[in-house]
């Protein structure tokens, strides 16, 4: 081949895979081609077909070019009468990357029923060779490209995981209080990635038209830097929940993160408060809830109501505006976490944790018993005793422990 | 099993190793369920039971702890509460309005109870009226009866 040939049959190759990838010269003494041509269908759903283009006069001159096409391409085409129409346009076609688009246009209109059903129909083939049906789940080129581009930019650092398919990508980031934090995003090659992170907010992909056709995909990059103001943004809120993890004893959830904005702290034996910090705004009065016997948590709850207006919400934490507003100490997490466990365990099913039902969020009103229990326990045995009452929706019933009266909703 | 019924027992199973009741030996009957225990109760001193080993099945029902369990003696037993067939006539083994079952109660509870049975029997909710009113008329013809049933039955080592 002279110097001059192989200088065009270069070029060729890269105009090809400029607009289809992985073309290559198979045989370059009868000059057979081989490549993919991309189908991109109305329902975007992506497609290639194998093309193999054999053009004994060389790649510029296909008057005695011969193709071969997969099979279910091949049969599509016929299914519309078109192989006439392709065979006049390998003949007509300047050079190999012109029929390749003639190629693609022509299986782009089957494939989408643009094209005239002719008169005999028989019923339209499905792809069945099972490259073609792999083939098939893969995404643009770009797709890879961009990628690898997003993650130079983000910085190979903050690279967690990337799975082996390119389906998911967990990043990490160190906010400026020095916190470690992930996202994870799932379903990339989709048209909307899921993200996830342990945050109160979920961070939003981010797609940006990724090449020329305009079709959108996610900007890892753009989805990343989103992230980070994000996490600029709920630097106050993150304060906030480490001042209550570190220097209270928070009931639940029992392995805080910031994902959830509630702690429920433990105030004395037996009784909790709830308090559900505010993202946005977490300095300012919480919203709070009492838990416990009503004898007990009266006091406390009637001192929150009526000095809550000395809550000061630039010149103390929420935990320090609780201490001043409650006008207590919030007790700090004791060393012996099994003996709170045992104290504060359902008096029915003797387990503090109960699965589904979280820690025991009832408890007798008497004052000389105060026992705790899951609402649901409690249910179903005044549910199963004749002596229990119906009323307005509650049981009404006994406490097993001490036989005071006891309520709880019926559902 | 229930999840409330499989934690909790999983806690009494503790407590009976722990801390058993006074003259009562626990153990479940298979090593991998806690659905059936065995019980070894040990007569008081001073009661015509003393020195006798009666031997006790508890049954968790399904719906434990919102039922009792069911106790059967294994051992015959001269008692106004406890019949030929080992059933046992106990308010806390019952559920109200007839019986005292609460959910407070366990099977620590019912060891124990069944412990202070042999010690203060209960002629006026009796099972057996012929052993009750010999209880109640004739308490030494009842010891001596009860001691020889002990003797007979519940010396056997297990």
């Amino acid at each position: 081949m002279s110097q001059e040939a192989l200088f065009r049959d270069l070029q060729l190759i890269q105009r090809l895979n400029h607009m289809t990838p992985l073309w290559i010269l198979e045989d370059p003494s009868t000059f057979t081609y081989a490549g993919f041509v991309p189908i991109k269908t109305a329902s975007r759903e992506n497609r290639a077909c194998f093309l193999r283009v054999q053009c004994p006069k060389g790649p510029a001159d296909l008057c005695d070019a011969s193709y071969a096409l997969e099979s279910w391409a091949e049969n599509l085409i016929s299914y519309y009468g078109l192989d006439g129409a392709l065979r006049k346009r390998l003949e007509r076609a300047h050079d190999l990357a012109e029929f390749v688009a003639e190629v693609q246009d022509l299986l782009e209109r089957c494939a989408d029923g643009r094209a005239a059903v002719p008169r005999t129909p028989v019923p339209p083939p499905a792809p069945t060779v099972a490259g073609s049906t792999l083939l098939a789940t893969l995404p643009d080129p770009f797709f890879y490209r961009r990628l690898c581009t997003d993650l130079k930019h983000i910085g190979w650092s903050c690279l967690r995981h990337l799975a082996m398919d390119f389906e998911s990508v967990t990043l990490q980031a160190i906010d400026t209080g020095g916190r470690l934090h992930e996202l994870q995003i799932l379903d990339l090659m989709r048209e909307q990635p899921t993200c996830i992170a342990a945050l109160p907010w979920r961070p939003t992909a981010i797609c940006r038209p990724a090449s020329e056709d305009g079709r959108l995909f996610i900007s890892i990059y753009e989805t990343y830097r989103r992230f980070r103001s994000m996490l600029d943004e709920l630097e106050p809120y993150f304060r906030v929940l480490d001042d209550f993890d570190a220097h209270t004893w928070v009931l639940e959830p029992e392995h805080p993160t910031y994902a959830v904005s509630s702690r429920r702290l433990n105030l004395a034996p037996q009784c909790s408060l709830v308090v559900e910090i505010d993202p946005a705004d977490p300095c300012r009065l919480p919203n709070v809830r009492f838990f416990g016997s009503e004898q007990r948590i009266e006091a406390m709850r009637n001192r929150f109501f009526e000095r809550r207006a000395l809550w000061d919400s630039s010149a103390r934490t929420p935990r320090e505006n609780l201490q001043v507003v409650l006008m207590m100490a919030l007790p700090p997490r004791p060393a012996d976490m099994m003996q709170n466990a045992k104290d504060n365990e359902c008096g029915i099913c003797y387990t503090y944790e109960l699965e589904g039902e979280g820690i025991p969020d009832w408890a007798c009103d008497a004052a000389s018993c105060g026992r705790p229990y899951h609402r649901s326990c409690l249910r179903t045995w005044l549910a199963s005793i004749p002596e229990t009452r119906q009323l307005f929706q509650m049981y009404h019933g006994s406490c097993p422990y001490c036989g005071e009266p006891i309520q709880v909703s019926k559902i | 099993m229930s999840l409330v019924r499989e934690k909790r027992l999983q806690r009494e199973w503790d407590i009976l190793q722990r801390q058993p009741p006074p003259y009562v030996h626990a153990w479940p009957r298979s090593p991998d369920s806690l659905e059936v225990f065995e019980a070894l109760i040990e007569g008081a001193p001073d009661t015509p039971y003393a020195g006798g080993r009666f031997r006790v099945e508890v049954t968790v029902p399904e719906r434990y702890p919102f039922e009792p369990p069911i106790v059967r003696f294994q051992t015959r037993v001269y008692h106004p509460n406890i019949d030929s067939a080992g059933r046992v006539c106990l308010d806390l083994l019952q559920m109200p309005p007839q019986g005292s079952w609460r959910p407070s109660a366990n099977l620590i509870a019912v060891l124990a109870a069944l412990q202070q049975l042999l010690v203060e029997p209960n002629p006026h909710d009796a099972l057996e009226a012929d052993v009750a009113r010999v209880f109640r008329t004739n308490r030494a013809a009842f010891d001596r009866t009860a001691r020889e049933w002990t003797l007979q039955h519940a010396q056997q080592q297990p």
